[in-house]
This record gives structure tokens, sequence and C-alpha cells, in this order.
């Protein structure tokens, strides 16, 4: 294979950090040990008479995101995800957008290709962890909505890099 | 970026128990007079890898003190000098809980700083032709985005 391997780093998520208004930034996750997507399909399997093999569809896809993250003090996403937890919040008020962003697909135009979803954010634990010199929590993310794709541009830093990004701006595709 | 090295030397050079500029790799055991070296320990290692790239890395070092040695019994001279150096280990892991650490730049964030769990006096390295070698081990985790 001559093409260029690409490491997990080069996928990046990004967090919809709410303020008090609403206004959402997409933020860097950082700290975080796991964040592993699952697509959860769903299957329709059935095998037609005048055939010896079985037949599979996929017909649904709900994604989920099992995360766990150390967590540092002014991380704005550990704080939100943190407040989810002890608060114990429900319903819509656990929702949150996640923009994926592969920095190995540079798009023409500037930016790179992404897909956001909403999740609802399902805490799990905390405190656990191998070891004890880090807050550890965990949970998974659980898809509330329809995969949208788009273009992921950088924010912050200026003239920021996949490296070194922050906070992005994510563009749904029109489609042409 | 910063020499990790470089910052780890000059903030030892800031406790006041050092007396005199820190060797680096290296200890003039031939004076009489108390010197103290820092040497690193093979090798620095990542400690954990997130997600994003991020990485925790963990520096070990070993401070060495080149003091005097009393060789008859019947003395409190090296149960003092021991002593000393239990009071700079104590200095290491006092910065460490004020979260007074060496400058290692904007790239990285040094997280903690302090002798390996357990590690809570020092030890005699060496004997030398003017006295002893006095060691402990000291770490520094950091995290470089």
């Amino acid at each position: 294979m001559d093409g260029k391997l690409v490491f997990r780093s080069d996928e990046k998520l990004f967090y919809g950090v709410p303020d008090a208004e609403g206004k959402i930034t997409h933020t860097r996750m950082q700290g975080f040990t796991a964040a592993s997507v699952n697509m959860n399909t769903t299957e329709y399997e059935r095998t037609y008479v005048d055939e010896a093999h079985s037949t599979t569809d996929v017909t649904g896809i709900s994604k989920s995101i099992a995360y766990s993250f150390d967590r540092y003090i002014g991380n704005p996403v550990h704080d939100d995800i943190i407040d989810i937890h002890h608060s114990e919040k429900r319903g819509t008020d656990t929702r949150r957008v996640i923009t994926m962003v592969d920095f190995s697909t540079p798009v023409e135009g500037g930016g790179f290709k992404a897909r956001q979803n909403t999740f609802s954010v399902v805490c799990d634990t905390s405190g656990d962890g191998s070891g004890t010199d880090a807050m550890v929590y965990s949970g998974t993310f659980k898809t509330a909505g329809s995969t949208v794709e788009g273009v992921a541009t950088i924010v912050t830093p200026e003239n920021g890099n996949s490296e070194n990004v922050v906070t992005i701006e994510f563009t749904k595709s029109t489609g042409e | 970026m910063n020499n990790k090295y470089e910052a780890v030397m000059e903030f030892i050079n800031t406790c006041p128990l050092v007396g005199r500029d820190t060797y680096f790799n290296f200890i003039d055991t031939s004076d009489t007079e108390a010197n103290t070296s820092l040497y690193t320990v093979p090798y620095g290692r990542t400690v954990k890898t997130y997600t994003d790239g991020g990485k925790v890395k963990l520096m070990q070092f070993e401070i060495r003190q080149s003091r005097n040695l009393a060789q008859y019994a019947n003395t409190t001279a090296n149960t003092d000098e021991m002593q000393k150096v239990k009071e700079f280990l104590d200095w290491i892991n006092a910065q460490g809980k004020a979260n007074n650490f060496p400058d290692f730049g904007d790239e990285r964030k040094i997280l903690k700083m302090s002798t390996p769990d357990g590690v809570d006096d020092p030890s005699i390295a060496q004997i030398t032709e003017n006295g002893a070698l006095y060691a402990f081990p000291f770490e520094i985790m950091y995290l470089e985005s």
C-alpha cells in the first residue's frame, strides 16, 4: 500500500459547549483517553426460498461514542459534561452537538471534511480508572439525530493547524 | 520550545538548600565543599496518549549531592548530612504541592512534580574520596498538547 497512514489523532472530536445565552462553541475534546465510535447497526436478515444464502440489509444506524476523560481544571468541555453529570440533568438538557473532523481530508476551498451529530450525554461513572492519579469521568454519547455532512474550518487559534486547533466552525454541505 | 533540562536545572538553583550552581549529569567529587548535581534517568516515557494526540509524559531525574561522610562512630555528623539532603527532598515535594514548577514553556504543562510514590528518604549512592554522594529521585509529569 502506498497511501499515508491515518493516525487516530488525525480525526478529532469537537464538543458544542453552550454559553449562558445558548451560543455554541465547537471546542476540541482534549484529555479524552477513549472516544470510540460504535455504529450500532440494525440489520434485517432473511433467507429467500430460492436462494441458498441469507441476505442482510442495514436498516438503521444509531451511532454512539463511548468516552472517558481525565478531568482538567478550566477545560470547558469537561466542565459542561461534569455539570450534566453532577446536576443529574435529563431529557433535552443533556443533548450536545459533536463534530467529527477528519484532518486527513482537506476540502477544496479550505477546511476539512466533517460530520456532525446531536448526542445525548449519558453519564456513567466518575472516579474510576486504572490509577489514582486522575479524576476520570466516563459514559456514552448516544445519538439523538441524523448525521449532517459538512466542512470544518479552524477558528482558534488564528492561523491554527490540525495539531494546535482549539475551536472550529462547521458549515453544512449543500450537496452540490 | 523550551529546553526542559535547562528549566529544571534553573529551578533547582532556586532551592535555598543548594547553595551553589547545580551541575548537570556531572559531579565534582574532589570538591570538599558540598555540591549538587541533577542527573537525568533514562528514559523519559509517555504515560498516556489522548485521542486528540495530546500526551502525558514522565521525566525522571536523580539529585546527587556530594557531602561530607564521617568515618568514625559515635557522631551525629552523618545523620546531620542525611537530614540536610532530606530537607532538599522535602523542598521538591513542597514545591510540587504548591504547584511551583519549572518553566517548560507554553507547549508543555507540568501536572505533577514529586519524588516517586514510596520514596520519602534519600540514600547514599556512592562513597567518594572526600565523602559520599547522597541521592534521591524525583519525577515530573507533564502534558504535551
